[in-house]
Parts: structure tokens; C-alpha cells; sequence
């Protein structure tokens, strides 16, 4: 039966996918066109989106997201060549589609509600006991899975129609380059022993029409890269992203208490979760977008060939500690240390850039009204966090003082249940927003997600 | 054949059919996120000739809850940002009945009072209600339901007319 309900659920959701396009000057952000930089947040967008289905076991997961930031003043050439200010509004929407396949075995679980509730996992008697090599529990399934996900980011702008006596209404056109970054990935799941994903990720840029609309197919600039995510003992993480011609990032981090855990039979679930990564990101490439140059401003210009064009890379080291208080209360605490690979120069003041030892740094602290029901898969959260973020181009993008960094923080409530989930969230200067675009220093933004995980 | 080759099978078309004929998911986001903020879908033509303004479109829209065509023109001239106005419908000012129906494909629109840049979009509008059925006896005829119940189903991008 089980079986039957997941072949429906595939048709479903194919039907539900659009089968052909539906719809048929320029201004230079700096972070939008850094693909290195829009490939990692693509790539941590489909890892976020990755721990919930592996935490819910899911067989299809749909998710959406929109992202609205207003405040945008671009500094435009009206058609009457009259150079003005407009407020335009940055569109960021994010999707994706995972369908998962037992090849060998099957999830666990009386019934779907049982296994998408996520009570059952790791609380078996054969699980605690480590009845499996390495001290993990026995393997009983093989999971292949399909993902396709992706991030469009654009500039629009809202204009007011006045219909006359039937009122007035807004609607929006595609104002400058669209950006649309999407993986496809496959995935094989041999769980707790192993997990890989790897796939390609397909950076596109579109320009609009001159009159504000937009043809998918009118494509200005296409390039791949492929990447590979892999886990093994449940622990250790390996993920790296290359171009054609060289390896861009690459990320180790260590689940320490999954780690612990193969040597100390048992860790108390009240223990905090930490987790360790550390990363280099071929961030710096003296692209005209970027803020700083690479080791020297000398002879330098935005206009420079690229065989001149030197490159820095950025590395990182992060902890991230994840607490759950008695399903009531949960708490994220991260800090993230840098370190640049050669000296960098600050474009504004062709001076060296010391950069700050601390880039990321964030809290945030979510309440379950539904505590009581937490393990059944229902929660209704708010949630709340803080945060300071350094960057280069923040004095770029900030509208008021002068410094790398900003502080800042959000707001939420989420609803999730079962088979699926909803979150409202406001967000102003917050380091994880940040870090995927700076160019939304100083703008307050809007949130709306929705996912189905069945 | 077993049940579960049978799915296997089915999963396996499947999965092909996604790889090859889905639009990637940025782009049914942003296809979503489009159609939530009424986004300019389709383009149009605009040219001056002889104190007249003619408008033309190749969009057509024949299903039930297609109300008429309207035209638009930007509120200043040399201003695309200024905020659009309506210049005709099937009701505004003394009507012009050729915008109720889905067959039409332009418009001639007298040229505006002062010369300038101006700016012009056709809007296809829509029923609120989409079955017929559901309406009052009158409403392909009550100008008052048409003002109170309709809404832009779709709007064209904008066209410019150097107005001397």
C-alpha cells in the first residue's frame, strides 16, 4: 500500500511541474555576479534542504521559497537619458524537488505518519545496541535519489496601474540581468554508513527584454560546475564544487558527537551538537564585481584581461552547536573564523584589508508552542536570532556608517507538521542573509516558504 | 509481473520523463513568484501616425474568464516610472466595444494633450469569477460588475512612442 501511495505522490508531483517556459542596461552588483559565491549558496541551500529529508526519511520533498527585499535604489538612465534613482525590488526565489527510491529495503515506521513524525529514528533497541560494524546500527536500505534544485535572484519593479473606476493594481517588470542558479543532483543513501551526492550545478544569467519582460531561453551567459557531497559513518562530511578547470571550494567538517559516539556507547541526547567544518573558497578572483583586489592594486582596472587577474582564496572554520530542550526549546550557536590566502587590497582605498579573524557570528533561539506533540512531527515555533557579519563589500552596500561589519537579526513563525510546513519570516542585516548576498546590507527583507515531505 | 518490478519500472519512466522535460526549479519558482506579482508576460507594439497612437499584440486569451482587453499609457510624458493610467476599455469613458473581445489584436488610441516619451501596456483582464455560470444575469452587459469584479489577469510589457 505504502508503495502505491509513493507512486501516486510521484505522478503528482510531475504533474504539478511546468513542462515548457512559462513566460516568454545594467546594474553591476557585485555578489550577484560571483557565481563562485551564488554556487555555495546554492549548494548550502540543497544540504539545508538535504538534513530535513534525511531527518523526515522523506520519498518526495517539495519546497519553496520567495524572498522579497525592497529598498533597492538603483541608480538608472531613464529613456529620456535623464540619469535618476529608482526603488526597485530584489526578487529571490528558491525551489526544489527530491524523490528518493528504496532500492533495497524501505524506510521504517508502523505508517507514513509514524516515519515522517522522525520519533522512530535511532530510538530502536537494535540502533542503541550498535548491533553493526563501527558500532552503528545494522543497515537496511539502499536509498537512490534525484534532486533538482535551484535560486533565481533578480531586480523588479513594482508599477502602479490605475484602472479607473475599477480601482488601481500593481504589477512588476524584470529590470536588469536575472541570475538562475540550479543543481541536479543524484544521491545514494546507505545509512548510518554512508552517504553521496554529486551532481552538476548550472549557473545561468538572462537578460530581460527592453520592455520589461523576460524568455527563459534568452540565455547570456551559461556555465557548469559539479560538485560532490559525501558522508561517511554518519560523521565526517566531504563536500567540494569544481569549474571546468579547478577545484573552487572544498569543505571537511566532523559531527563531533556522532563521532564521539563510536567510541562512548551512548551520548545523552541533552548533550549539545557540535559540528566542525572547515572550507576554502576560491573567493577572490579581481573581478570587477569584487570589493578588493588580489595582493596589489597596481596596474589594475575592472577593464584588466583576465590572464592578468591574480586569484585569493578565503579559508574558514566554523562551529556550530545545535541544542533541543525537551522539544520546547532549540538553540543554534555558530562562529565562524577567516583567513585570506594572500594579501588583499581594499578597492575604495587601494590600501591592504586586514580582515577581522571573526567573519560569522549568530544566535537564534526558536520556542514549540507544541511541544507536547513534538514527537509526533507537529510544531508551531517562534523564533528569533541575532547576529554580526564581516565582509569587504559591506561598506560598499551599507547605507549608513562605515565599518566591514553589521549586526542584525530576524524574526519567525513556522508551522510543520507530518506531511508538510509553512514559515513567515521578517529578516534585517542577519549574517546567514548576509553572507548569501550583501548586497542586502541595510534592507529589510520579507520571507514566505512552504514545503510537502512525504 | 511482480508489483514491485511494475514500480520500478514506472519509477524509472518517470524519473527519466523529470530529467529530460522539467524546467529547472529556479525557474517554476520564478515562474511562481511572477504570476503572484502580475509580471509584464507578453510584448506589444506601439507607433505614432497621424494624431494616433496605434497599439497592436499577437497575446490572445479565449478562456472563460477573459473579460476584454485594456490600454494603458504611462501618467507624464518623458517618465516611465511615473505610474500608468487607463486610456480605453470596454466601459471607460464612452467604451470601446472591439476591447471585449478575445479576437482583438490592437488598438488605436488618440494621441495625448502634451508631446513627450510616453509609455504604453495592453492588460487582458480577468473575472473574478471563473465559471459563467456563477455570475448575475447581466454581467456582460453591467459596466458596475465589470468595474467591481475584475482584476489584470495578465499585462504586457511597456512600448514607447515619441509623441511630437
Amino acid at each position: 500500500m505504502n508503495r502505491v501511495i509513493i507512486l501516486i505522490a510521484y505522478i503528482a508531483a510531475i504533474a504539478c511541474i511546468p513542462f515548457s517556459a512559462a513566460y516568454p542596461v545594467a546594474y553591476e552588483a557585485s555578489t550577484l555576479h560571483n557565481s563562485v559565491s551564488r554556487s555555495e549558496t546554492v549548494t548550502n541551500l540543497f544540504f539545508e534542504r538535504w538534513d530535513k529529508i534525511q531527518e523526515k526519511e522523506s520519498y518526495l520533498d517539495w519546497y519553496g521559497k520567495i524572498n522579497w527585499v525592497n529598498d533597492f535604489k538603483i541608480s538608472t538612465v531613464d529613456a529620456a537619458g535623464v540619469k535618476r534613482t529608482i526603488p526597485m525590488e530584489l526578487v529571490r526565489t528558491y525551489g526544489s524537488i527530491t524523490i528518493n527510491y528504496p532500492v533495497i529495503g524501505g524506510y521504517e515506521g508502523a505508517d507514513w505518519n509514524e516515519r515522517l513524525s522522525g520519533k522512530r529514528k535511532k530510538e530502536t533497541a537494535e540502533e542503541e545496541a550498535g548491533t553493526g560494524a563501527f558500532g552503528l546500527w545494522r543497515p537496511k536500505n539502499l536509498i537512490a535519489g534525484f534532486t533538482a534544485s535551484g535560486f533565481h535572484y533578480g531586480l523588479t519593479r513594482s508599477e502602479k496601474i490605475n484602472r479607473g473606476a475599477a480601482g488601481s493594481e500593481t504589477v512588476t517588470d524584470y529590470k536588469y540581468t536575472q541570475f538562475f542558479d540550479d543543481i541536479f543532483a543524484l544521491s545514494l543513501l546507505y545509512l548510518p554508513y554512508f552517504y553521496v551526492h554529486g551532481g552538476v550545478i548550472v549557473n545561468n544569467q538572462i537578460e530581460p527584454n527592453s520592455d520589461g519582460t523576460m524568455s527563459y531561453t534568452d540565455s547570456s551567459n551559461l556555465k557548469f560546475r559539479y560538485f560532490m557531497a559525501s558522508n561517511l559513518l554518519s560523521f565526517f562530511n566531504l563536500n567540494t564544487t569544481t569549474s571546468q578547470s579547478e577545484l573552487e571550494s572544498f569543505e571537511l567538517g566532523i559531527e563531533v558527537n556522532k563521532a564521539a559516539a563510536l567510541f562512548i556507547h551512548r551520548i545523552h541526547p541533552a548533550v549539545p551538537q557540535l559540528t566542525i567544518t572547515a572550507k576554502k573558497l576560491n573567493l577572490f578572483n579581481d573581478e570587477p564585481y569584487d570589493a578588493i583586489w588580489v595582493e596589489s592594486a597596481a596596474g589594475k582596472s575592472d577593464t584588466m584581461p583576465d590572464t592578468a587577474k591574480e586569484r585569493a582564496a578565503l579559508y574558514t572554520l566554523s562551529f556550530l552547536v545545535r541544542e533541543n530542550l525537551l522539544n520546547y526549546v532549540f538553540i543554534d550557536l555558530c562562529a565562524e573564523l577567516q583567513k585570506p590566502s594572500k594579501t588583499l587590497v581594499d578597492k575604495r582605498t587601494s590600501r591592504e584589508l586586514h580582515f577581522a579573524a571573526l567573519r560569522e557570528t549568530y544566535v537564534s533561539i526558536s520556542y514549540n508552542f507544541l511541544g507536547n506533540r513534538a514527537n509526533d512531527g507537529y510544531l508551531l515555533c517562534l523564533s528569533g536570532g541575532i547576529s554580526r557579519f564581516w565582509d569587504p563589500a559591506i561598506p560598499v552596500h551599507r547605507k549608513k556608517g562605515t565599518g566591514y561589519y553589521l549586526h542584525g537579526g530576524f524574526g519567525s513563525l513556522s508551522l510543520s507538521a507530518p506531511f508538510g510546513g509553512i514559515e513567515a519570516k521578517g529578516i534585517y542585516n542577519y549574517a546567514p542573509e548576509l553572507r548569501k548576498l550583501v548586497e542586502t546590507a541595510d534592507k529589510f527583507a520579507v520571507e514566505g516558504s512552504v514545503y510537502i515531505s512525504l | 509481473m511482480k508489483a514491485r518490478t511494475i514500480y520500478k519500472a514506472c519509477v524509472c519512466i518517470l524519473a527519466v520523463s523529470l530529467l529530460t522535460s522539467m524546467s529547472a526549479c529556479s525557474y517554476m519558482m520564478d515562474a511562481i513568484e511572477g504570476a503572484i506579482t502580475d509580471r509584464s508576460s507578453f510584448s506589444i507594439h506601439a507607433e505614432y501616425s497621424v494624431g494616433n497612437v496605434y497599439i497592436s499584440w499577437d497575446e490572445t486569451d479565449s478562456g472563460e474568464e477573459f473579460a476584454g482587453y485594456e490600454i494603458y499609457i504611462t501618467e507624464e510624458p518623458d517618465d516611465e516610472y511615473s505610474g500608468y493610467d487607463i486610456v480605453a476599455s470596454r466601459y471607460f469613458k464612452n467604451g470601446s466595444p472591439s476591447l471585449k473581445y478575445s479576437t482583438t489584436d490592437h488598438y488605436s488610441a488618440a494621441k495625448p494633450e502634451s508631446g513627450g516619451l510616453y509609455f504604453y501596456r495592453v492588460g487582458i483582464i480577468h473575472w473574478n469569477e471563473k465559471n459563467a455560470a456563477k455570475r448575475p444575469w447581466d454581467w456582460d452587459s453591467s459596466e458596475s460588475y465589470y468595474n467591481g469584479n475584475t482584476s489584470i489577469g495578465k499585462i504586457s510589457g511597456y512600448a514607447m512612442v515619441e509623441i511630437p
